[in-house]
């Protein structure tokens, strides 16, 4: 699994580490359930933080179901059961990686080409049918990534010019979670200052083999001393914006994400950064 | 309406201590000021006056409606950060960026020619550019605000308050956050496995 957007798992209790566990097999189960076994492999730590935000936001009553799991097979393990949550949240997943498949196809060079060209073979036809159920998800990702094209390849861009059309996409993706106004408000910031939250995280991670390839990163112009600032900064503001929010649904694993788990990988990246080592990849640590 | 030690998330047997102990973490978290750059300020505002309200309707009730309420809260009532209204041509400017209608504001902003661009005029090209989230881009403009006007209370305290941010530890939402990094022992027992008992009493979070 991999992601940015995660708890530190030895703050949560044994009870909300199941509960979180649940929720992320009830994604994963999803994913394959709708869009084929290999779906499974999109299964992030983000996205399953997003179907606890979109059940909690909407005050959804969650149930947890005991099925059958490839990776767990002697023993059935609780479930997340099917709901909006987890349709919204992997219907936007493959969305998000066929255009990241489309991005690397344009950027990479000849050989890894080839790679995103095949995963497109299945990103693409699983993209369209969840774009024809998110037709709003599918235009908000697709406009995201001219814009973020756009400024990347513009003279000179500030870092913040970079962050924009990512965290700007996020933010609306996130708004999309409810119906009420003034939720809508709150989550399209919280979702702006994550969007960031993650940009930046990528940046960091991508810094050394960005500079070997000689590609494109905004943190170029930035001393190491200084990422730990910037992040910082972004993740106080995800704070305040998820403050106002009131979770009534899996309150102390968000809570743990938020006000621990950000600045957990903060610190984990700057560190990384400072000896070369890769933070937010898949990683032997997975549950 | 709520129930007020729902909102301050106190029992109601709560001691009069811990409900002002209550009060006052939130009234940091939800301080107006900590939103005055974001497009949130007025939700906080809101939140603010529900936690004002809940705990006058705590102490009214526990003194049986004669005693007077929140002697202590002074300074944590509506959002009245952003309201002072200088004199001049950026105060229809200021109008609108608290009103949230950040992208008039900037219009109207850029249009104003590099002779004008004072410090009220680089505070507010700040406000808007962070309500925007380019929270660096707008740094620089705050600190010209301060620079050009060092004597002006509004833009160094927003300034303190931004660059305080910059530290993991310095502001009142990263509070919760503790390493495990001297407990070596946990991270090779699979910590999250266990009840943690060595993780707290190492970081003496009991």
């Amino acid at each position: 699994m991999f992601g940015y957007i995660r708890p530190v798992e030895a703050n949560l209790r044994v009870s909300e580490l199941d509960c979180y566990k649940g929720v992320y097999c009830g994604m994963c189960r999803k994913l394959s359930s709708d869009f084929g076994p290999l779906a499974r492999f999109t299964l992030s730590y983000d996205f399953t933080f997003a179907a606890m935000l979109f059940a909690a936001v909407n005050d959804d009553g969650v149930s947890f179901v005991p099925a059958r799991c490839p990776y767990q097979p002697v023993r059935k393990q609780p479930h997340l059961s099917d709901c909006e949550a987890l349709s919204f949240c992997s219907d936007v997943a493959m969305i998000m990686l066929d255009f990241k498949c489309v991005d690397n196809i344009e950027d990479d060079s000849s050989a890894a080409r080839a790679k995103w060209r095949m995963a497109r073979l299945l990103t693409a036809p699983a993209a369209k049918r969840a774009g024809l159920r998110r037709p709003k998800a599918m235009e908000i990702v697709s406009s995201a990534m001219e814009r973020q094209r756009a400024v990347e390849n513009s003279a000179s861009p500030t870092l913040d010019e970079c962050c924009y059309p990512s965290a700007a996409a996020l933010g609306e993706l996130f708004a999309l979670m409810s119906e009420d106004a003034k939720k809508q408000r709150i989550l399209n910031r919280l979702g702006a200052m994550l969007g960031r939250f993650v940009y930046l995280c990528d940046a960091v991670d991508d810094l050394e083999e960005d500079r070997k390839r000689g590609g494109f990163n905004p943190l170029f112009q930035y001393s190491p001393e200084r990422f730990s600032e910037l992040l910082s900064v972004t993740i106080n503001e995800v704070c305040k914006a998820y403050c106002l929010l009131e979770p009534r649904v899996f309150q102390p694993i968000l809570d743990n994400i938020i006000f621990e788990g950000l600045i957990d990988r903060a610190v984990r990246l700057c560190a990384g950064a400072q000896s070369g080592r890769k933070g937010g990849k898949p990683d032997a640590e997975s549950i | 309406m709520q129930n007020p030690y729902r909102v301050l998330g106190v029992a109601p047997n709560a001691s009069d201590e811990e409900i002002k102990q209550a009060y006052r973490e939130l009234a940091k978290k939800y301080h107006p000021d900590n939103y005055a750059n974001t497009p949130l300020a007025d939700l906080a505002s809101e939140k603010m006056a529900e936690i004002n309200d809940a705990y006058d309707r705590i102490q009214m009730e526990r003194r049986n409606g004669t005693g007077a309420a929140r002697q202590d809260a002074a300074g944590y009532g509506g959002y009245s950060g952003f309201s002072r209204q200088p004199s001049g041509a950026l105060s229809d400017i200021r109008r609108l960026v608290s009103m949230g209608r950040i992208s008039e504001a900037e219009e109207l902003l850029d249009g104003i020619p590099f002779p004008s661009r004072d410090a009220e005029w680089n505070f507010l090209k700040g406000n808007v550019l962070y309500s925007r989230g380019f929270l660096e881009d707008s740094m620089q403009y705050f600190q010209n605000a301060v620079r050009m006007n060092p004597q002006n209370f509004e833009y160094r305290t927003t300034l303190d308050r931004l660059n305080a941010q910059r530290q993991f530890r310095g502001s009142v939402y990263s509070q919760g956050y503790s390493t495990c990094g001297p407990c070596s022992l946990c991270s090779a027992l699979c910590c999250a496995n266990c009840t943690c008992n060595v993780c707290r009493c190492c970081t003496g979070n009991f």
